[in-house]
């Protein structure tokens, strides 16, 4: 409360004071000092009826969405945690008992043995040995085949697909026209009277992609990016708004991919192109300023 | 950790400016304009008077909060569990959260049985077993747990299932070793008087 009341007194006088350094300089000199003096209360009443009344800022209020795929893959490790991994796996190796198949292997090894030397017959022995049992497992794991880290998607460099970079973040942007010129930002969409922040942002998404499955985390935005509007290129629509404010809704895909570009009834979700990009692409595509908001909220990645 | 602590601090801003400046632990339930009130250690440079106007308090904002929320983590690899349960509890304290109690669940112990084709003769059997942890948390502010879930999610580690959910009896009956005994007895009662009818 008394944040509200410093600032406020402080607007108060530098506002006042302001008119009356106006007044002084016309009239008379006076030492700067006077400037920072507060006024007396009838000087206060006498300034504010003569001027005209502050009309207050209009910012057009916007929901943005930062739409998410999760990595499917972990990371691979670092060389460092490989060699730190290989030498705990030895050192766990080294410390630890047998295993029931290690032993039947050893107790295998000594029927062999007695059976060479005569002590008992080929036929009261097992069957399969663990050995042989070993050897049809190993079979197995060379017929098996692991699917690759890199997809088709990752060879042809395909932006539009949410099957790239499999070990990574891919973070939805489209291009938009803003003003007079295509700019990349993420997926946002007008606040319009009657629905609340989160609402406009699901319609957003609605709107940008209806075939993929969403979850909003969330009713609270999770980041906040202003700027001004240009003068020079101050639409029909804007005319009476200064700037706009987004609110930054994240959300994170579930399942479902874009298939097809949708005409959207908003005029302000309509978009030229889209792409999913990762964390060092979007660096290159965004503003820096609009970058280091977002990122503000993104979960870093190592690398 | 440190983009965690970020987004903590964003979304408190977010939530009320007047906030920022103090730390996590405290005034997260009931954010209201901040009144510095006398004794106060930081925060005693006075601009009005200590005595506020009453009309201030009809402007307290309280943050809802959840009663009791579980943290249910499942896996296969057992000190890959252990490790995460830990990671989840001491993020959630981090947070400001306080967490009630930190349970483990008894193994269930699952036999993959591989039949030979056609045939119900038994190609090779596998045992898994499937661990379970849970934290319990309590009073956690709607505005902070899509954050904590966002984090904890984020250091998922392959094979591990996380859910969170609100608390049930349900979910803690099978940390209790049942008494056969009772059962029995019970059943034997049961029986009695199904005889008697």
């Amino acid at each position: 409360m008394s944040l509200t009341v410093r600032t406020f007194s402080c607007y108060l006088l530098r506002k006042s004071s302001r008119q009356l350094s106006s007044r002084f300089l016309s009239t008379s000199s006076i030492s700067s000092q006077s400037q920072f003096s507060s006024p007396s209360k009838s000087q206060l009443s006498n300034q504010q009826s003569s001027l005209p009344p502050l009309a207050p800022e209009k910012w057009d209020l916007y929901a943005g969405v930062v739409l998410e795929r999760k990595p499917v893959l972990t990371p691979e490790m670092t060389p460092l945690e490989k060699e730190y991994s290989t030498l705990l796996s030895k050192y766990e190796f080294e410390l630890s008992k047998k295993s029931s198949h290690e032993v039947r292997k050893e107790k295998d090894s000594k029927t062999i043995e007695k059976i060479k030397s005569g002590e008992i017959d080929v036929d009261q022995a097992a069957s399969i040995t663990a050995q042989d049992e070993e050897d049809l497992w190993l079979a197995e794991l060379n017929q098996f085949k692991f699917s690759s880290r890199k997809t088709d998607a990752d060879k042809n460099n395909d932006q539009k697909s949410l099957q790239r970079a499999l070990d990574s973040h891919l973070l939805l942007l489209i291009e938009q026209k803003l003003g007079n010129d295509y700019k990349w930002i993420c997926p946002q969409g007008i606040w319009r009277d009657g629905e609340t922040m989160r609402q406009t942002a699901d319609r957003v998404l609605k709107e940008v992609c209806p075939e993929i499955k969403a979850k909003v985390l969330g009713n609270a935005p999770w980041g906040f990016y202003k700027y001004k509007y240009p003068k020079r290129s101050v639409t029909s629509q804007h005319l009476s708004s200064v700037g706009a404010k987004i609110f930054f809704f994240k959300a994170q895909v579930i399942s479902g991919e874009i298939q097809n570009k949708t005409k959207s009834k908003d005029k302000t979700t309509e978009y030229k192109d889209l792409a999913w990009l990762t964390r060092e692409e979007l660096i290159s595509k965004l503003q820096p300023e609009y970058h280091k908001q977002i990122s503000e909220f993104l979960i870093d990645e190592e690398n | 950790m440190m983009a965690a602590t970020k987004l903590f601090r964003t979304t408190l801003t977010l939530g009320n400016r007047y906030i920022s400046n103090l730390p996590c632990n405290q005034g997260i339930l009931s954010i209201s304009h901040s009144r510095f009130k006398p004794g106060n250690q930081s925060y005693n440079r006075s601009y009005g008077s200590i005595y506020e106007p009453e009309y201030l308090d009809a402007k307290v904002v309280e943050i809802p909060a959840y009663d009791l929320l579980n943290i249910q983590l499942k896996g296969y690899d057992f000190p890959v569990l252990e490790k995460y349960g830990k990671y989840v509890h001491h993020t959630a304290e981090r947070f400001g959260i306080t967490v009630e109690a930190a349970w483990p669940h008894p193994c269930k112990k699952l036999r993959v049985t591989k039949l030979k084709p056609e045939s119900t003769a038994i190609d090779c059997e596998y045992p898994l077993n499937i661990y379970e942890r849970t934290v319990q948390m309590s009073d956690v502010p709607s505005t902070l747990l899509p954050v904590l879930i966002n984090v904890v999610e984020a250091a998922l580690p392959a094979g591990v299932t996380l859910r969170v959910h609100p608390h049930l009896p349900e979910y803690t009956e099978d940390r209790f070793v049942p008494d056969f005994e009772l059962l029995k007895l019970k059943t034997e009662l049961d029986d009695m008087k199904g005889d008697k009818k």
